[in-house]
């Protein structure tokens, strides 16, 4: 409903611009703060431009810390658990529509039920478990326990589960088995819902520090958020706001990129995790 | 096509085998700590010596433990009062985006925007903001006359940490309104037009009560994130100052991961995903009786 008087247009304006600020406000202070000196991050009076431009804050970050191996265990981490959350959870997706098998229904219900259960139940136990299976400190520890999500299960059956079965039944009988229909027919169908997936999880991966916190200690299987929480701690370097604050604006740049290009699936898939959940 | 037939048995084989991976892994990483978290909720356990069967005593002493109550409290105080402030503002700015206005597109995505960043950065830069010459102090100073000390202000510190979880999640929020919003049929819209109904009668009348459904489910799905929420708690204030920010996640991490308090902490985990649960029931069961009729 569009507002036909000028004066509610007017007020509705204000409050959107003021909302505006509110967002976005915090987050150029932390860009600005990133390149200012010293001792104009801890000024006790509101400067929002830095007085000189110092990049040297952002290459400060690489000395005396493993800063490419963070960037690469981040990567890796998030790169691998997107790929594999893709594969089993449209498999399962298309196993758990497109056939009927004893237990098809229970399967289903019980891996969404994990949704429901807090982390923190699962935090004990599973550190025990990787403790167990030797999975504290190192990359497949922070891969494995983390590579598949019942909203991507979810996800995936929802959407397989409306494609018509004419699609698979003429590739049947051009002689397609089920593997050959599950990739040729079914995933170029689910593309849409996959680039969702994969942002959502790429995204959720490389922003995680619970996991990575609960089983790394070494600083070659740290991972960014995991990084920028010890660095904060540390004495040499904790408290350099415009140091951390650089590490912050690193770490967030690639979630920005994946938010400029892929908003649209973002924000879809969210709705529909949102409202069908 | 025959029941029980090759083909049919094939079929159904396959199926299963499409569906085997994702099963194994949440038997693994799902049922079984679930399990681990039940067995060891009833015992004592510190890693190194022998699990030791003490019965329901972990769970009795839980509601006598005045730390374990004080983070049930701290926990009910920051979902709730969070959850409402969030849920609110996030709907009324839903309703105000979808209004056709210009540029709502831009407003819609800038708001949005902090919702994507790692809550690790987002309470670090909490954290720089609400520091004696942060942003968040200077400005209030200038505002009101009073720095308010943010993190060591027993107070403040939970107020802060709400603050910040709902500049934080507005946006998400607000996108799964807008979606409800978008999803009521327009001839209803349009029958209110023709009556020359106000904006503000269509909201009572109208979109309010067909939201009713999508302002439960919200409810659900923030009241279910905020039990969980971690790092807020952890980096913004380390559950300080004293425990005024320890949730029950940071007491049972604590408890746990510091302690070695294994069976302890397993109680107070199944202690909060009761809550949940019976809380999860309750919205159910309202929701229930909204969409009957």
């Amino acid at each position: 409903m569009y507002p036909r008087n000028p004066i509610t247009r007017i007020v509705l304006y204000s409050i959107l611009i003021f909302w505006l600020a509110v967002f976005m406000v915090p987050v150029a202070w932390m860009v600005l703060s990133s390149l200012k000196p010293e001792d104009q991050v801890i000024a006790p009076s509101i400067q929002f431009l830095p007085r000189e431009v110092k990049w040297q804050n952002y290459a400060d970050v690489w000395i005396g810390v493993p800063f490419n191996r963070y960037i690469f265990n981040s990567t890796v981490v998030a790169g691998t658990t997107t790929v594999i959350n893709v594969l089993v959870s449209s498999m399962a997706g298309y196993g758990l529509s497109k056939f009927s098998f004893f237990g098809r229904k229970l399967i289903f219900l019980f891996i969404l039920s994990s949704i429901m259960v807090p982390f923190q139940v699962m935090m004990i136990p599973l550190f025990i478990l990787a403790k167990t299976f030797k999975l504290l400190n190192s990359l497949h520890g922070l891969i494995i326990p983390t590579s598949v999500t019942a909203f991507g299960v979810f996800l995936m059956r929802q959407t397989i589960l409306p494609i018509p079965n004419d699609f698979s039944d003429s590739a049947r009988i051009d002689g397609c088995n089920e593997i050959q229909i599950y990739w040729r027919v079914i995933l170029p169908l689910a593309r849409v819902a996959i680039v969702t997936l994969v942002v959502l999880h790429f995204l959720g991966s490389w922003n995680d520090l619970i996991w990575p916190l609960l089983i790394v200690f070494r600083d070659e299987f740290t991972t960014l958020p995991l990084a920028l929480t010890r660095l904060q701690g540390d004495w040499q370097f904790g408290y350099r706001y415009e140091r951390l604050m650089s590490i912050a604006v690193v770490m967030s740049v690639p979630v920005i990129l994946l938010y400029i290009v892929f908003n649209r699936f973002l924000t879809r898939g969210i709705a529909m995790g949102g409202l069908k959940g | 096509m025959l029941a029980g037939s090759p083909l049919s048995q094939r079929r159904k084989l396959a199926g299963f085998l499409f569906a085997l991976p994702a099963l194994c892994f949440f038997l693994v990483f799902f049922l079984y700590p679930l399990i681990v978290a039940l067995v060891t909720s009833f015992s004592k356990w510190d890693l190194r010596n022998p699990r030791e069967f003490v019965g329901i005593s972990n769970y009795v002493g839980l509601l006598s433990d005045r730390k374990f109550l004080h983070s049930l409290v701290v926990t009910l105080y920051f979902v709730f009062v969070d959850g409402a402030l969030t849920l609110s503002i996030a709907f009324a700015l839903a309703l105000i985006v979808d209004r056709d206005l210009a540029f709502s597109g831009v407003f819609k995505a800038t708001f949005f925007f902090p919702s994507i960043l790692s809550l690790t950065v987002v309470a670090i830069l909490f954290r720089f903001l609400s520091t004696p010459y942060g942003l968040i102090t200077l400005a209030g100073e200038a505002l009101t006359g009073v720095a308010i000390p943010w993190q060591s202000s027993f107070t403040h510190a939970v107020p802060l940490i709400i603050m910040m979880m709902v500049w934080n999640r507005i946006g998400f929020y607000m996108i799964i309104f807008v979606a409800g919003l978008r999803l009521m049929p327009s001839e209803l819209y349009d029958a209110f037009k023709v009556d020359g109904a106000s904006y503000w009668v269509t909201l009572r009348k109208l979109i309010v009560p067909l939201m009713v459904p999508v302002f439960l489910l919200t409810a659900i799905l923030k009241m279910t994130e905020n039990f969980r929420h971690f790092a807020p708690f952890y980096l913004l204030t380390e559950g300080g100052p004293g425990d005024a920010t320890t949730v029950l996640t940071l007491r049972i991490y604590r408890d746990g991961m510091e302690s070695f308090r294994m069976g302890k902490a397993s109680a107070e985990s199944m202690l909060v995903v009761s809550i949940m649960l019976l809380c999860t029931f309750l919205y159910l069961r309202l929701l229930g009786r909204e969409t009957e009729f």
